[in-house]
């Protein structure tokens, strides 16, 4: 280990060495990767904006309306303090963000006057209006309570107007009464120098609601905010309040946290926030599964990332704050990640490759898979040997996944849409579930899609029309966008739906028995109850009853209606000219390792952390963290006295049963780390080691694998198994 | 006596005025140091005695309680309410001999020894829980501060009985708000009247709306804040032009569905207008659903998945004792056999724990109920441990103690009904885990 200059013993954290104290952006610009790095991120970035933007704005207009209604005109809540209760759900990382940009969008729309309280800050009633009055008085800077604290009272108490404007509001003032003073002055005048009156007179110079945010209701001491709203109804009828609620799960938890004579203060009214899968479903849709974007998440990563956001805390922040770190591990340190980039930028891209680069790009799995697969002996050579006709194959390969990419999407969507509302879903209802199976396996041979053709073989015409009619919607549009084989597709699709208008024009004449009358729908006049799967398999229970149903029915009717046969044609053009071609998982093409990333053995310590793993790795393999020559062991289960104690002391008790007698486990100790001692059976042990060892069974004892027994004297219980 | 009670303008409350006035309007007689005053909430004192004082144009000053987190913000109150301005922040009050210096400064300075002084503390219950020599204090105010004409008003809803500390009081004047009867509410409403509509008219409305509100509910503030909310709904076919305004029966007709789902929401407080396009406020309405509150508010929102797993552990943890868990989690081995025989005991010895309430629980037994129970075993990971922090914030979970060097401890704070819930959503039978479900 390295050695210290502390006199005291503990735990020091040593930094790796740093070269210089550059800011590391300027540090990292020289590098080829960073600069499409930087590229890459900022698009995404501007996206998730834009789109944040928009959905704020959506959340918010109520909200905004409602505080300034009541902010412009405060003397109609003189009974009650008006309070905006705003649904937000469970997603609490989400939270503060959300709540940061309420405060903003009120500042700048509603009033100047803007206070959040979070309840950890509110421990007390004391603290609460502290915190409140200290934001209102000092509007112009923010998260100031710290200040305000050091600076106590009576010292520099000199009441002269300017200064105490400019430098911090006294703790001691920071009381209602004081506030309703100070509210007054701002009422009254409207010409001081003061930000907030610069502002209130763009909202007409009026007295102003002070608005306090309350954005995690449920967290907030249910005594504290009862008799805060207490203490502030004594004061509405000369400063207005408003209230903002953040409540997470639902409406009654206020009535839960507030008896009747102080919910009788208030008067309420909800708003509802987005539910963040549905915020989830459309980052996916507005910034992820953008065929234009060079960077994707491969289906693994995704999924990880789907995991994380479904079964642990709904939070679309921490999806993105994933992503962008997935994109960062994808760049960082590898200069041939350059070739990470829109097609046209390419040819620029794969001239700025070094030797070393397309080495490395050599090295890519799927690389050599392509080398593997070449049939002619002499391009195998030229990918090993001539970096110039690298460079062009890569070109020529990215050209392709990019345009793979495009209809790749094009068609996943395009499956979604005919499967999404099958009975019961065999391949997924939502695009995000489909993009994992088709970027992870091969999706047209798996036996969900061959459940879902059999399925979608008892569609109505109907149905099947208005499927057919959406999946020209997307195709067309991704057209647009560079899908230019899509063309073909698009063509016989549309030459496919046509026919749809042709059957209906003559009546059929097959000689059907129950057709008598000229019936519009020739599926109807075949099998007339049954007009779509849904209905058909309303009564069945199991997927081996369905199976057999459907095995019955597709024996059943040997004789074809037009547009059973039209129906046939579609579905097996859609899947042998569209699915197969285009659904191809992305792991088949060479080169794919660029644009998805997949590499989760390298982020997924990063983005699931876990500390108990953690532990133990530093307690097995204290060289892992601590990087020092003396702790390298080539066996985990060694023991080198040049360990840290705790780590010592962590393998031996490994090594013992449910008690540990602590004479033993000492007289272990010392083996090790003073073999001499042992041999030499000293009766005194010396007191340092001893002390040492005491310290490391009490770090040991703190992090929790050991307790104390009351069993037997001289023993402890050990807690872990593993 | 120079003042008419009727001058004082207040409905309903003559004997009490009376009272006050006898004991506060007479400067020249002697003032008592401290009157008492209590009755339920809203049931008119801060607005009598207010009015009260006002009409005898007395110093007052009026201070709620709540504001004695701090008992220098409550001196302060009282003083700069006298003096009328506000003080300098030199001038600093802590204690209550502070108080008494300042108060005596500021009578000499103001000429107040022969006015007469009331200092109203509302909320006075409170002064209790605060230092124990301020209430005795506030009670002798007079001899402590040696103004004959000062006197404390304590104005709470506990009565004296209750209200008196351990050490006992001298028992100060006592002056008990009743209860209005149904005529002093219709009479009180009825000063709420909107302009533009003739009395009787409104006095019809306000017959029909305490018909249906006054079996649950006699605080003046709600019923005036039902009563106007819901005249506007009452008003609508008029002004529409549908209904006349002198078909009261009509009128009931279309108003009475209003007044029961209004009462449904009694206390609430939400605002009406989009009520119907609100799912979770339609809930509560439907009357004939059988679901219970903790049923429909398990409903109303959705959790992480492993966070429905991990409150259904802490429910489990909660609502079985630890002896049980091995035979419960252990898989299956005889266990149903056992099982059995031990409900049939408990039914006869022990009363069920889930009547008894949760008992709290470590970490480590939540974690490890949440291992048995769940499938996919996912790694203790950071992602996980905050779910149980965050369960905790949504107060789904409450915690126990606040050492940070222990091992934190929890309880479940959502019930059996709320559990089923959310099981349900998971297909996952909770029953099966719980020794005393029978
Ligand atoms: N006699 C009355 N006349 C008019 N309004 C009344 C009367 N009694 C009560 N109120 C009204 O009822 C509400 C509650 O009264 P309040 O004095 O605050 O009750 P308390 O202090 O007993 O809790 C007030 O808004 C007040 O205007
Ligand atoms: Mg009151």
């Amino acid at each position: 280990m390295d050695s210290t200059v502390s006199v005291s013993k503990g735990c020091f954290a040593f930094k790796r060495k740093r070269k210089g104290k550059i800011p590391s952006s300027v540090h990292l610009s020289g590098n080829l990767w960073y600069q499409s790095y930087k590229k890459c991120m900022g698009s995404s970035e501007e996206l998730l904006e834009v789109l944040e933007k928009k959905i704020f704005t959506e959340i918010f207009e109520g909200l905004l309306e409602y505080v300034k209604k009541c902010s412009s005109n405060p003397e109609t809540s003189h009974t009650e303090i008006p309070a905006a209760t705003l649904l937000t759900g469970v997603n609490m990382p989400d939270h503060t963000s959300l709540f940061a940009t309420l405060s903003k969008s009120i500042q700048q729309q509603a009033t100047p006057h803007v206070a959040t309280l979070w309840a950890r800050d509110c421990s007390s009633l004391k603290a609460t209006v502290e915190r409140m009055c200290s934001q209102f008085m000092l509007v112009p800077t923010s998260d100031d309570a710290n200040d305000s604290q050091d600076c106590d009272n009576s010292s520099n108490e000199e009441s002269d107007d300017e200064k105490q404007t400019k430098s911090k509001i006294n703790r001691w003032h920071c009381n209602l009464q004081y506030l309703s003073s100070w509210y007054s002055t701002i009422a009254a005048k409207g010409n001081k120098k003061r930000k907030t009156n610069k502002l209130s007179e763009k909202f007409g110079g009026k007295a102003q609601s002070l608005v306090v945010i309350i954005p995690d209701f449920e967290s907030f001491p249910a005594k504290v905010l009862q008799e805060f709203i207490l203490l502030l109804k004594g004061y509405q009828y000369r400063v207005p309040f408003l209230l903002v609620l953040g409540v997470a799960t639902a409406v009654s938890a206020v009535h839960r946290s507030l008896p009747h004579h102080v919910s009788s203060c208030l008067r309420m009214k909800v708003f509802h926030s987005r539910p963040s899968l549905a915020y989830l479903n459309e980052v996916l849709e507005k910034v992820f599964f953008l065929p234009d974007q060079p960077f994707h998440l491969g289906g693994k990563a995704f999924k990880l990332l789907l995991d994380v956001f479904l079964f642990h805390d709904f939070s679309v922040m921490g999806f993105v704050q994933g992503y962008k770190f997935c994109m960062m591990q994808h760049f960082h340190g590898k200069d041939w990640t350059v070739l990470t980039c829109s097609p046209e930028e390419l040819p620029s891209a794969v001239k700025l490759l070094s030797k070393q680069d397309i080495e490395s790009v050599r090295k890519l799995p799927s690389v050599r898979k392509h080398i593997e697969t070449l049939c002619s002996k002499a391009d195998q050579i030229s990918w090993l040997k001539d970096d110039t006709f690298v460079k062009g194959e890569i070109v020529k390969l990215l050209t392709n996944i990019h345009k793979y990419v495009h209809s790749f999407f094009a068609t996943l969507k395009c499956l979604n849409i005919l499967t999404c509302d099958l009975p019961g879903a065999p391949l997924e209802k939502q695009l995000r579930s489909v993009y994992i199976i088709a970027s992870t396996c091969d999706i047209v041979k798996s036996s969900e899609l061959k459940e879902c053709m059999t399925l979608l073989s008892f569609l109505s015409s109907d149905e099947l029309e208005s499927k057919l009619s959406e999946i020209l919607v997307i195709l067309h549009e991704s057209l647009k966008n560079g899908a230019t084989q899509m063309m073909d597709v698009i063509e016989k699709l549309e030459g496919l739906v046509a026919k749809f208008k042709t059957l209906w024009a003559p009546v059929p004449t097959t000689p059907t028995k129950n057709s008598q009358s000229p019936s519009r729908s020739p599926l109807k006049a075949v099998r007339s109850p049954l007009k779509s799967p849904s209905k058909l398999l309303m009564n069945v229970n199991s997927r081996s009853q369905l199976r057999e149903k459907l095995k019955e029915m597709s024996t059943h009717d040997i004789k074809l209606s037009p547009f059973e046969k039209l129906r046939t044609e579609v579905l097996s053009f859609l899947l042998e000219e569209m699915f197969t071609p285009f659904l191809a998982s992305p792991q088949t093409k060479p080169l794919h390792e660029l644009v998805f990333f997949d590499n989760i053995a390298a982020v997924k310590s990063h983005i699931v952390g876990s500390p108990r793993q953690a532990m133990l790795r530093g307690l097995r393999d204290p060289h892992f963290y601590l990087d020092c020559d003396c702790c390298k062991l080539s066996d985990l289960g060694d023991i080198l006295p040049t360990l840290p104690d705790v780590s010592i002391v962590y393998k031996l008790h490994l090594e013992s049963g449910k008690l540990i007698n602590m004479f033993d486990w000492l007289q272990s100790f010392l083996t090790i780390v003073d073999p001499s001692s042992v041999e030499e059976e000293q009766t005194e042990v010396d007191p340092k080691l001893q002390a040492r060892f005491t310290r490391a069974v009490a770090e040991l004892q703190f992090l929790g694998f050991i307790k104390s027994s009351n069993r037997k004297t001289d023993h402890v219980t050990r807690l872990t198994w593993c | 006596m120079g003042v008419l009670d009727s001058s004082f303008d207040i409905l309903c409350r003559n004997g009490e005025v009376k009272q006050l006035v006898s004991l506060l309007g007479q400067p020249e007689e002697s003032i008592p140091q401290c009157i008492f005053i209590s009755g339920h909430k809203s049931s008119g004192k801060s607005y009598t005695i207010h009015k009260v004082l006002d009409g005898l144009k007395v110093h007052y000053a009026s201070v709620n309680c709540v504001e004695g987190y701090l008992p220098r913000l409550i001196f302060e109150s009282i003083l700069s309410q006298i003096k009328g301005e506000i003080l300098p922040p030199t001038s600093k009050c802590d204690d209550v001999m502070e108080f008494l210096t300042s108060l005596k400064v500021m009578a000499d300075e103001m000429n107040l020894h022969d006015k007469v002084v009331v200092i109203v503390l509302e909320g006075s219950e409170k002064l209790r829980d605060m230092s124990p020599n301020l209430l005795p204090a506030l009670m002798q105010l007079q001899e402590l501060s040696c103004l004959k004409k000062v006197c404390v008003v304590l104005v709470s809803d506990v009565l004296w009985d209750k209200y008196i500390p351990p050490g006992g009081l001298p028992p100060p004047i006592q002056i008990f708000f009743q209860q209005y009867s149904q005529s002093d509410i219709l009479k009180i409403l009825a000063l709420d009247k909107p302009k533009d509509y003739p009395a009787d008219f409104y006095s019809n409305y306000l017959q029909l709306f305490v018909a249906v509100f006054l079996r649950s509910c006699r605080d003046i503030t709600e019923l005036r804040y039902k009563a106007a909310e819901n005249f506007s709904k009452y008003c609508e076919p008029i002004l529409r032009g549908e209904i006349d305004m002198n078909d009261s029966g009509r009128l009931w007709k279309h108003i009475s569905p209003h007044l029961k789902t209004s009462l449904q929401l009694i206390y609430m407080r939400f605002e009406t207008e989009k009520l119907s396009s609100d799912m979770d406020l339609m809930k509560p309405m439907d009357k004939h659903s059988t679901l219970s509150s903790a049923a429909k508010f398990a409903l109303s929102f959705e959790l992480p998945y492993y966070a429905k797993y991990l409150i259904i552990a802490a429910f489990l943890a909660s609502y079985n004792s630890p002896k049980e868990d091995k035979k419960l989690f252990v898989k299956l081995s005889g266990r149903t056999k056992k099982k059995v025989q031990k409900s049939t005991k408990n039914t006869q010895t022990k009363i069920s724990s889930l009547v008894v309430g949760p008992r709290q629980f470590d970490l480590e037994r939540l974690l490890a109920i949440f291992y048995s129970i769940i499938e996919e075993k996912p790694h203790i990971s950071v992602n996980l441990l905050t779910q149980i922090t965050s369960l905790v914030e949504l107060q789904l979970l409450l915690k126990v103690g606040n050492d940070p060097l222990e091992t934190p401890k929890y309880k479940c704070a959502v019930g059996f009904d709320f559990i089923v819930i959310i099981a349900k959503t998971l297909s996952f039978n909770v029953t099966k885990y719980l020794v005393d479900y029978k």
